[in-house]
């Protein structure tokens, strides 16, 4: 594993980054409130996923780039998203956070795969990918469409074949399975629902200082307390400037599992457009009986946030990377401080909101003595 | 010649240019009729008789863009609802507002828009206050608006294209300097981050958006029509009796997105439109201003970076919807950098009589936006007139200001001498206004406030729940570390950086509510000019514009020290600024943004704010669409009326004077005319809520075109600005004509 070509210091700044990411992402989970109760399932639970998805995504971070308070950076972009929040504290949505656990796994194999290490790597993406489809047909799919995009637009990048035929293997695999299981569990027409209406704004998207769903009944469907559901202006901001610098000709790669970081920011842009509501995700759902269900099955366009965050996330690492190289350049701390920035405004903010949202239920409930299901 | 990245370019160059053509191909031909409806048929047909709503028969219909025609023949107090439901197709697919028709509108269109194919588009008709024998009939037309939307897009995003392959193909050839490549990336991710509450569907509809945005529909309904241009009254407002907003308040930005209407697009992506093409230019321009006077890109566009992110310009342009004040903020910085150049450029050099174009452009743009605007830029040239007096005096500058200053009045002769003699000659709802304190004045402390508000929470006086009424606290933060810092190192600080940090200040604390502006107002034939300003926030404007230009000329000196400190102090100031506008703007897209408005005519025609133009003593707003009103026992018929044009035949059996009153806004200038040629004349007492009159003669019988023809002293306007700018034009050109002789020469010998 890359993370063993670390130098000791190195490693050990790592693991305190990713101890420090774990406890911020962990926070609300700390909460009096949070564990009362049968919640102390649930919340075990969160810091486990939580854990873990730290674990990967450093992992796959640091083989794009080698400093681990770049890599870190690119983590805490991914681990402390507005959208990741949501999914895990205020829908806790458990089998989209597996999802995003395990998705930087699939990024580092596809990077491992491209770096010819053998049959390891592929091992890992298919027994993913069939993970994945065990957990959730929507999450699967989602995955499948960021992993083959991502690994056409590598091989444009690279035009390593083999690369392409072993990814190619690994997501066939993966692919059989899950239609499988589409077969299998849709049959039901019922449950599944037109996704169009779902879409997101760009504006939504950018959203930088979200605020949060109210808890107070009858303020739910205020439009002033809508679910976070977006990626941020900053973060945007680091993949828009390295495509960018790298159309330029500013931006370079070490090696072809580099170029992975490059393909994934490409598949970013891309999948950010499938959130927007001008998508025409109603014309692919009425092609046919099979389209109506797989489309269905994604449930809302939202989902494609996970793969565009990671993408900005790796797109960040490789541009800090890059600046970190230029030592004479005052734009290294620069991005560094933007990057600070994006994940203090949005995630820690978002947090904070809802710690005080919450608050502030508990209150008018303690005052008004109205409980939750009233 | 035909090979590697040239080839691909010219297949891409030839692809673009068959698109358009083809595109092109589809805009000519008429409108399609898809389907008619008769009232007498559909009356017909109701089966409920107590009933009040109406589905008609769904009808499949492709995307593009469709009109609505709707006859009626309703009488007094009755109107009609009517919009346009899909009950099936894709999501999202029509974009439509429903219309309210009022009684004596007998003829009205509004328009619908389909993204993508629509199998039952129907139209609800909410016949409650009326019956459905008062609809004559209702027609839906398929028009080329969406082949020509298409066609905009295809050259738009081919231009676009094309640019970017440029750039791209020269930047990687080395032929861009970093800075300048720096600069192009950072203006195009500026205008787009200011965009970013409208990045969406929906828009805020508060405060003053509706009566700019029945602006824009008025100019192009007078487009459509034909009405006489330069517009000076047009005929959409209030109800078809028209309104002088163009006259007083000049349009000529504002044509863009008219133009943008009349093409096909709905109000509120005409608007939005527009406001990027604002957006990007406020930048450019304020970069290239900057630029020049600063000599270093990085500071100029840290300069323009916190002039654009400004909070009280987010203000203006999503609470507040100040057009005028927005849209002048976007040239104020060619004004103040050629005041700059002159004062400061060799007065020996050739270039040195160019200077005087900043200006001339600049207050020439200002004028032409926002005349409150045009008097607080006037009276700080005065201000900085006089603290420069040394340079101002000098022989050549002193010239090329008055040069400056005569042109400019030259140019825009057409705008503002008919204003000023419509202002003379008439009283409006506009003199009550202006003899109006000053209000709004803010607190000191809301100039200091980081996270501001998207929208007013509360109306008190106060900093917590008001609007964004400051300059950006990154600005006034910096000035304060420059003076901190300039004591120690004198080499940063000089005098042209203490008279802009001053000016800032100066301008802030005017916005204060310490400032009192009420003794002000008292001091004669000041108080008048300060009066017309109505809110002393609107200094803001102008504070913003010194700020940002002493952040770049204050850049640009710590860049030259090389000092690593001084360079973080940018990047922090910058970060500043970004982090703040960025929650800004969060609020501004998660706050009261929700209005969707595709179809114009769901404004109605009467948002006027608070009516300045109009020629009443009082705000009667009761317009309503009516026929002429006559007194007994004077007749008429054969009426006619288009825009505000209108002809009728009259007759007056009877032995005294009779008046009959036109439904339309009785300004100055209506021409009365009949077949004969004879004037009728213009009663000078008018009618309900200030229409128009006239006085027939006892025993009359004739025909009545009556039309706006203006005054005399308009057309001499005109003509001296058209001669004017060719003036200025053929001598430019003759003047560059003989620098290339002479180069030429020179080169000879």
């Amino acid at each position: 594993m890359r993370l063993s070509g670390m130098n000791r210091k190195q490693f050990d700044q790592g693991i305190f980054y990713i101890v420090v990411i774990w406890l911020l992402a962990s926070l609300p989970v700390f909460s009096k409130g949070f564990a009362a109760g049968d919640g102390w399932i649930m919340a075990l639970l969160l810091l486990l996923i939580n854990a873990f998805t730290v674990g990967t995504s450093f992992l796959a971070c640091s083989r794009i780039c080698q400093n681990p308070g770049s890599s870190a950076i690119g983590v805490a972009i991914y681990v402390l998203s507005v959208y990741r929040f949501d999914r895990c504290f205020i829908e806790r949505d458990v089998r989209e956070l597996v999802f995003m656990a395990v998705l930087p796994l699939l990024f580092y194999a596809l990077c491992e795969i491209r770096a010819g290490k053998g049959m390891v790597p592929v091992l890992l993406l298919g027994v993913c990918c069939l993970g994945l489809a065990l957990t959730d047909v929507g999450c699967w799919e989602v995955a499948f469409v960021t992993l083959v995009l991502t690994a056409v637009i590598a091989f444009f990048l690279t035009g390593n074949v083999r690369a392409l035929l072993k990814t190619g293997i690994a997501l066939g695999v993966g692919a059989v399975a899950g239609a499988l299981l589409c077969l299998l569990r849709m049959r039901d027409l019922e449950n599944i629902s037109l996704i169009q209406g779902k879409g997101l704004s760009v504006s939504g998207i950018l959203v930088e200082f979200w605020k949060i769903k109210s808890k107070i009944p009858g303020m739910e469907e205020e439009e002033l307390y809508r679910n976070p559901e977006g990626i941020g202006l900053f973060v945007l901001a680091g993949l828009v400037c390295f495509l960018v610098l790298w159309f330029l000709g500013h931006i370079q790669f070490a090696d072809g599992a580099q170029k992975i970081a490059g393909a994934a920011a490409i598949t970013a842009a891309f999948t950010l457009m499938l959130t927007l509501k001008s998508f025409p995700w109603d014309r692919l759902q009425f092609l046919n009986g099979m389209t109506y269900r797989m489309v269905g099955a994604i449930k809302t366009p939202a989902a494609f946030l996970t793969p565009v965050l990671f993408g900005c996330a790796l797109a960040w690492c490789s541009l800090l990377e890059n600046c970190r190289k230029k030592k004479d350049h005052w734009i290294y701390p620069v991005c560094v401080a933007v990057a600070v920035i994006a994940v203090i405004a949005s995630g820690i903010y978002v947090m904070d909101v809802n710690n005080f949202t919450v608050d502030y239920y508990e209150m008018f409930q303690m005052q008004s003595g109205i409980g939750l299901e009233e | 010649m035909w090979s590697g990245k040239n080839l691909k370019f010219r297949i891409l160059l030839l692809t673009e240019a068959l698109i358009i053509l083809v595109l092109f191909c589809l805009c000519l031909g008429k409108e399609e009729l898809q389907c008619i409806y008769y009232g007498e048929n559909m009356a017909e047909s109701v089966i409920d008789p107590a009933g009040t709503h109406l589905d008609t028969d769904p009808v499949s219909l492709g995307a593009g863009v469709y009109r609505v025609h709707v006859e009626t023949c309703m009488e007094e107090e009755e109107n009609l609802g009517i919009y346009v439901a899909n009950g099936r197709g894709y999501t999202n697919t029509l974009k439509a507002n429903a219309v309210t028709i009022l009684a004596g509108n007998d003829a009205m269109d509004f328009d619908f828009f389909l993204t993508d194919k629509a199998y039952e588009v129907y139209l609800g008709i909410d016949y409650g206050n009326t019956t459905l024998d008062h609809i004559q009939e209702i027609s839906i037309w398929k028009t080329r608006g969406g082949n020509r939307i298409a066609l905009f897009f295809a050259v738009l995003f081919s231009v676009g294209i094309d640019l970017v392959f440029l750039f791209g193909k020269r930047c990687r050839e080395g032929r861009v300097s970093l800075p300048k490549q720096v600069a192009v990336v950072s203006l195009c991710a500026l205008a787009v981050l200011q965009f970013l509450p409208y990045c969406n569907d929906t828009m805020i509809f508060d405060v003053d958006v509706p009566y700019h945005l029945l602006r824009i529909e008025s100019l192009a309904n007078a487009i459509r029509t034909g009405e006489a241009f330069p517009y000076r009254i047009t005929s959409y407002w209030l109800d078809g009796h028209g309104y002088a907003s163009s006259l007083f308040y000049c349009d000529f930005f504002l044509m863009l997105p008219a133009l943008l209407r009349v093409i096909g697009f709905p109000i509120m992506t005409a608007y939005k439109m527009f406001l990027f093409v604002v957006m990007a230019a406020t930048g450019v321009i304020a970069y290239v201003s900057f630029r020049r006077c600063v000599k270093n890109e990085y500071a100029a566009l840290l300069g323009t970076a916190v002039y654009v992110l400004a909070p009280y310009r987010f203000n203006n342009i999503f609470i507040r919807g100040a057009v005028g004040e927005y849209l002048a903020m976007t040239f104020i910085p060619l004004v103040f950098c050629g005041f700059y150049l002159l004062c400061t450029e060799d007065v020996n050099s050739g270039n040195y009589k160019r200077c005087k174009w900043w200006i001339v452009f600049g207050m020439s743009a200002i004028l032409e936006c926002h005349l409150l605007t045009t008097e607080m830029v006037a009276l700080c040239l005065a201000v900085f007139c006089v603290i420069c007096v040394k340079r101002v005096l000098r022989r050549q500058t002193f010239v090329q200001l008055a040069e400056a200053t005569g042109i400019v009045l030259l140019w825009n002769c057409w705008f503002y001498v008919p204003m000023l003699y419509m202002m003379n000659a008439d009283t409006y709802k506009l003199q009550q206004i202006i003899g109006k304190n000053l209000s709004h004045g803010m607190e000191l402390a809301s100039s200091l406030v980081i996270w501001q508000n998207g929208k007013q929470v509360v109306s008190n006086d106060g900093v917590y729940g008001r609007e964004p009424y400051s300059i950006g606290v990154a600005i006034l933060l910096f000035i304060l570390c420059w003076l901190l810092i300039g004591f120690r190192r004198k080499e940063i600080i000089d005098r042209t950086g203490i008279v802009l940090a001053a000016a800032c200040v100066v301008t802030n604390l005017l916005n204060s509510n310490y400032f009192p502006w009420g003794l002000v107002q008292k001091i004669p034939g000041v108080g008048m000019i300060v009066s017309s300003m109505q809110f002393p926030f609107r200094w803001l404007g102008i504070s913003v514009a010194f700020g940002a230009a002493f952040v770049a000329y204050a850049s640009a000196k710590i860049i030259k020290t090389g000092s690593f400190n001084g360079k973080l102090g940018l990047v922090a100031l910058l970060l500043m600024s970004l982090v703040g506008t960025s929650y800004q703007l969060s609020q501004v897209t998660l706050t009261d943004n929700e209005t969707q408005l595709y179809t114009a005519a769901n404004m109605g025609t009467i948002s006027l704010i608070l009516g300045e133009y109009l020629v009443t003593d009082e705000l009667d707003m009761a317009f309503s669409y009516h026929d002429p009103v006559v007194e007994e026992p004077l007749t008429w018929y054969d009426y006619e009326k288009h825009g505000t044009d209108i002809t009728l035949t009259v007759e007056n059996p009877s032995e005294q004077t009779c008046r009959l009153e036109l439904p339309l806004q009785g300004y100055l200038g209506y021409q009365a005319v009949d077949t004969q040629g004879n004037l009728i004349p213009i009663a000078k007492e008018r009618g309900a809520h200030g229409d128009l009159t006239l006085e027939i003669a006892p025993g009359y019988a004739g025909t009545i075109h009556v039309t706006y023809a203006g005054v005399p002293i308009f057309r001499a306007a005109e003509w001296v600005t058209v001669l004017s700018i060719l003036g200025t034009a053929g001598y430019g050109i003759y003047q560059s004509k003989g620098r290339r002789r002479m180069r030429k020469d020179e080169n000879h010998v």
